[in-house]
C-alpha cells in the first residue's frame, strides 16, 4: 500500500469528484486518439466522428467506473479516519506522558468521581429503585400504630397478637406477618458480637415467600412464651461467620 | 484488407495492464496504445473493457492512481505498478505461459492412433 501524504487530505476536505474524474479521464482518451487520427492524416472532423464509432456506448464503462470510485473514496476516508483516530491518541498518550503529576490527579479525580457517582447509586438503585425482594412487593405495606402522648403524636410497632387477629379475621388483608427488629448478641466476653436480628412467627417464610436452605421453619411451640428458643440465620450471616 | 483484430478477453488484460505499467507511470490512453503496439496491432483494446479494468485493478490495489500532466500538457490520470501488482504480474505470467504451451500442446498434438 502506498502511503498517502497527510496534506492530502485535506484535498478531500473538498470532496474529490468521482463523476468528474471518470469524464475527465475518458474525455482525455477521446482527445487522444483523436489526435492519433489525425496524425495518421484525417482530418479533425472525420477523426472525432470515427473515434465516437469506434469507441461505442461508454456509458456501462462509465458507470462502473463510478461505482469503483465511489467504493475507493468510501475506503479512504475510513483510512483517513483511522489515521487520525491513531495520530490523536498518540498525541494525548504522549502529552499525558509528559506531565505524570497531573496526569496522576487527574486520573484520581476520574477514580474518585466514578466511586463515588457508583456508590451512590448503588444505594439509591437498592433504596428507591429496586422493589423490595418479596414476591408481590408492590402490594406490601408496613402497619404502625399511631397514639398521642402529651399533646405529640408517637407511634409504635403492633403487638404480635393484633397481627394474629388480622390475619384471621380481615378479609382485606391476604397475608400478614409480624416483625420486631431486635439485637443480638453472639459470641461471650470481648468477642460477644452485636447482630442485627428480627423476631418473627411461623408465618414469615410462607409470606416473604422463602424457605430454608438448611434446617426448618419455626414450630408453634417454640413460638409460645417460654418455650425452646430458636433462630434461623441469613444466607449470607451463615457463610460469613460459620465459614459455610 | 488486414485480418480483424482480435479482443482481448478480461482476465487476460487484466494482465496485459499490468505488464503495460510495469515499465513506468503510464495513463489510459498511453497503456492501450503500448499493448496494441507491442502487439502489432493485433489486439484491440476496448475502451468500454480497458477503464473498468483499470480501475478494478486500482481498487484491488495492484496499481495506484495520480493525476498528473501529459506530455501534450493535459491532466491526465496516471497508473503505477504497486509492489501487490508486480506479485501478480509474476504469477500471471507464469500461469498464462503454462496455458498457453498446453493449448499449443493439444493444437499440435499428432492424431490419435485409431
Amino acid at each position: 500500500m502506498t502511503k498517502t501524504p497527510a496534506w492530502r487530505r485535506y484535498l478531500r476536505f473538498w470532496g474529490t469528484d468521482v463523476v468528474d474524474d471518470v469524464d475527465e479521464e475518458l474525455h482525455f482518451h477521446i482527445d487522444m486518439r483523436v489526435q492519433e487520427y489525425v496524425a495518421r492524416g484525417m482530418p479533425e472532423e472525420e477523426a472525432r466522428r470515427a473515434v465516437m464509432a469506434r469507441l461505442g456506448d461508454l456509458d456501462a464503462a462509465r458507470a462502473e467506473c463510478i461505482e469503483l470510485g465511489k467504493v475507493r473514496e468510501k475506503h479512504a476516508r475510513q483510512a483517513d479516519f483511522l489515521d487520525g483516530l491513531r495520530a490523536d491518541l498518540r498525541f494525548a498518550f504522549r502529552s499525558l506522558a509528559r506531565t505524570p503529576g497531573w496526569t496522576a490527579i487527574a486520573l484520581l479525580t476520574i477514580a474518585l468521581g466514578i466511586g463515588a457517582t457508583t456508590t451512590v447509586f448503588r444505594v439509591a438503585d437498592t433504596l428507591l429503585i429496586r422493589p423490595i425482594p418479596y414476591p408481590d412487593a408492590l402490594r406490601i405495606y408496613i402497619a404502625w400504630q399511631t397514639f398521642t402522648i402529651d399533646g405529640q403524636n408517637a407511634f409504635s410497632g403492633v403487638p404480635f397478637r393484633a397481627v394474629s387477629e388480622w390475619r384471621e379475621r380481615s378479609r382485606s388483608i391476604e397475608a400478614a406477618a409480624p416483625f420486631s427488629r431486635n439485637h443480638g448478641l453472639l459470641g461471650t466476653g470481648p468477642d460477644a458480637t452485636r447482630v442485627a436480628a428480627a423476631i418473627v412467627d411461623t408465618g414469615f417464610l410462607a409470606f416473604a415467600g422463602l424457605r430454608p436452605l438448611i434446617g426448618r421453619n419455626f414450630t408453634a411451640e417454640e413460638l409460645t412464651p417460654g418455650g425452646p428458643g430458636a433462630v434461623l440465620l441469613t444466607e449470607d450471616f451463615w457463610r460469613t461467620h460459620y465459614g459455610a | 484488407m488486414p485480418a480483424p483484430e482480435i479482443e482481448v478477453l478480461r482476465g487476460t488484460l487484466d494482465l496485459l495492464i499490468l505488464k503495460a505499467v510495469s515499465w513506468g507511470p503510464a495513463h489510459g490512453y498511453a497503456i492501450a496504445r503500448w499493448i496494441e503496439q507491442a502487439a502489432d496491432d493485433v489486439l484491440r483494446i476496448e475502451e468500454g473493457s480497458l477503464y473498468p479494468a483499470l480501475h478494478r485493478l486500482e481498487t484491488r490495489g495492484w496499481i495506484a492512481a495520480e493525476w498528473g500532466t501529459s506530455e501534450n500538457n493535459r491532466r491526465a490520470k496516471f497508473y503505477t505498478l504497486t509492489s501487490k501488482g508486480r506479485a501478480q504480474l509474476r504469477v500471471k505470467t507464469a500461469n498464462w505461459t503454462r496455458f498457453a504451451h498446453a493449448v499449443f500442446a493439444v493444437l499440435e498434438a499428432p492424431p490419435e492412433p485409431a
